[in-house]
């Protein structure tokens, strides 16, 4: 018996996305005020100060917090694109058939293998920071091919099944197959693809920020604090391990609902 | 048919890259030095490198270029982007060949032990960790490896190729690029194995639920022959992970080489990137996107000498 249950994940999702919401009120200090650049600056840890202070003096536990909004923000939203793009793409291609489908597919399987990191570093060097909104579109734009893939061989698989030709030959209308047949198929693979998604896009969004190429915003986000924090790695450590674990914790939940997502979905691969 | 798609895969990359480097702000006469210049040595300069033709015969020049093997003048290091990909490609590779191999190795083995002895104690630590790894960023990796091992431990180098000062004989030269080489190796190898073992560990986990296994369980056959047996049909699907995990390793690459300052060409691209020298970039986007194809393709041919059934006519 191995199923991984899907409860433990889940609360550590909903945690971090309430202490995103909650930051606020968790916080009292402000992510971007800069109180006093020569007395407070670059603090160690302590009770007044939980994850110290960067060398604006500004306080490193406020820009965890706050920097949970900008990280998980960008993710599910560019993975919500990917979804959309992904599925579209992926029903029109089962749906077509023949000729059409193959080029889609043919069509994916070059832009797969397109480098997207080196895309979204030249991308994201045309501005001097990325706008918010144009990094959100950028990781959405490069990130659905996976999902189309899927999505495509699900519809593909559902409609060979007796059931479905059992329901076209009934006379059954298309809409009521899509909705009824076709569509409750997709939730598990698309429920699995948003959480794996999520937990690669944290990455993605981090490392892009720690080179440098972060996201314009008021707040950072996790991986600009390492960034600011890189150079000063080996006295100044906590600039770097607050926001690392931060990290870590965001993409192990995902990537554990992910995982017994997929499970929970799959019961027949699962030996009891 | 395979061919064809390769083809098309470097074609696309190849007009991506012209499409990146003409919308990409500025040109090659933007830069300070050529603003003081006379009016006239800037307009010879824009006509010599082809600037004031139209886009289309632009793009054809470029795509002539490429497909002599010219891959342009690299800004960020003054020298042709050729060069900048003789010198930093085989750094970068052997970087990756070593982390390619050693993460196959070390994930086959874990993933196809656990995968014989799923929902034991030990399978689960290791499921725990595996996904850990797993779900660490390979630049968060590579920092706190360098914090254990260079800067609080101090047995190995923070960062670099060799040391400042390289000692003379061969034996010794080796030794040096070797003791540097560890950390960044580990740092791909420790992300590599947990994949691997993660997927190798569920395919061998099916395997014994096929019938050939229950036969083979069913005529006494002894439990070591069975698992070899499995082993072989669940190493399938992990060749071709290995060359998926081709285009993730030069990702990490990228991350890896800019904490170790290995000077290969994951860091040359970040460094063109950053200094807008979109030849360079432009030529990485072809090479990454070849060696992708290539990866896919030895993936291919391996799995067609394990599995007989996928071997063509």
């Amino acid at each position: 018996m191995e199923r991984r249950t899907v409860r433990a994940p889940i609360a550590l999702v909903l945690l971090l996305a309430l202490i995103a919401l909650a930051a606020p009120i968790l916080s009292p200090a402000s992510p971007i005020a800069q109180p006093d650049i020569v007395a407070q600056r670059s603090l160690p840890p302590s009770f007044a100060h939980f994850f110290g202070t960067d060398a604006y003096s500004r306080d490193v536990y406020a820009r965890v917090l706050y920097g949970a909004r900008v990280s998980l923000s960008v993710a599910s939203l560019s993975v919500a694109i990917a979804l959309l793009l992904g599925t579209c793409y992926g029903a029109v291609a089962a749906f077509a058939g023949g000729a059409v489908e193959r080029w889609l597919m043919r069509i994916l399987d070059v832009l797969l293998a397109l480098p997207r990191l080196l895309l979204l570093l030249a991308l994201s060097s045309f501005w001097d920071q990325v706008p918010f909104t144009y990094l959100v579109i950028l990781l959405g734009l490069t990130g659905w091919y996976g999902v189309a893939r899927s999505v495509r061989s699900e519809i593909q698989s559902q409609l060979t099944r007796e059931y479905l030709l059992a329901a076209r030959a009934t006379g059954v209308p298309r809409a009521r197959i899509l909705s009824r047949h076709i569509v409750p198929h997709l939730i598990p693979v698309l429920a699995v693809y948003a959480s794996l998604g999520v937990a690669n896009t944290i990455t993605l969004e981090a490392g892009l920020s720690y080179l440098g190429f972060g996201v314009r915003a008021p707040n950072p986000s996790w991986g600009t604090i390492m960034h600011d924090g890189f150079s000063v790695m080996r006295d100044q450590w906590w600039l770097t391990l607050f926001p690392g674990i931060a990290i870590l914790l965001a993409v192990l939940a995902c990537n554990s609902l992910g995982d017994a997502l997929r499970d929970a979905f799959a019961p027949e691969q699962v030996p009891a | 048919m395979q061919f064809v798609q390769s083809v098309l895969v470097v074609f696309v990359a190849a007009t991506a890259a012209f499409v990146l480097i003409h919308s990409a702000p500025g040109d090659p006469l933007s830069d300070e030095a050529t603003l003081t210049q006379p009016a006239a040595v800037r307009a010879a300069r824009r006509v010599a490198l082809g600037l004031n033709l139209p886009l289309t015969q632009q793009y054809v020049r470029r795509m002539r270029a490429y497909s002599r093997g010219d891959f342009g003048w690299s800004s960020s290091q003054e020298r042709p982007v050729n060069a900048v990909l003789r010198e930093r490609i085989p750094r970068t590779l052997l970087l990756m060949s070593l982390a390619l191999a050693a993460s196959l190795v070390f994930g086959i083995a874990l993933g196809a032990w656990q995968g014989s002895h799923v929902g034991s104690r030990a399978d689960r630590v290791w499921s725990f960790l595996s996904l850990v790894l797993f779900s660490f960023p390979e630049f968060w990796i590579a920092i706190v490896l360098t914090g254990i091992f260079a800067f609080w431990l101090r047995w190995f180098p923070a960062m670099g190729m060799t040391s400042d000062m390289p000692p003379f004989t061969f034996g010794a030269r080796l030794l040096d690029r070797l003791h540097h080489l560890v950390l960044p190796w580990l740092s791909l190898t420790l992300v590599g194995t947990a994949v691997i073992a993660r997927f190798q560990r569920d395919a061998m986990r099916d395997v014994f639920d096929t019938p050939f296994v229950r036969t083979a369980r069913g005529k006494g056959l002894d439990e070591r022959a069975v698992r070899r047996h499995a082993l072989r049909a669940a190493l399938l699907p992990v060749i071709a992970l290995g060359g998926m995990l081709v285009p993730s390793l030069l990702a990490g690459a990228v991350f890896v080489e800019s904490i170790y300052s290995w000077q290969g060409v994951g860091l040359a691209l970040l460094n063109a990137t950053q200094g807008r020298d979109y030849d360079l970039v432009g030529a990485g986007i072809i090479v990454v996107s070849a060696m992708t194809v290539v990866g896919s393709f030895a993936a291919e041919l391996l799995r067609e000498i394990a599995d007989p059934r996928t071997r063509r006519a």
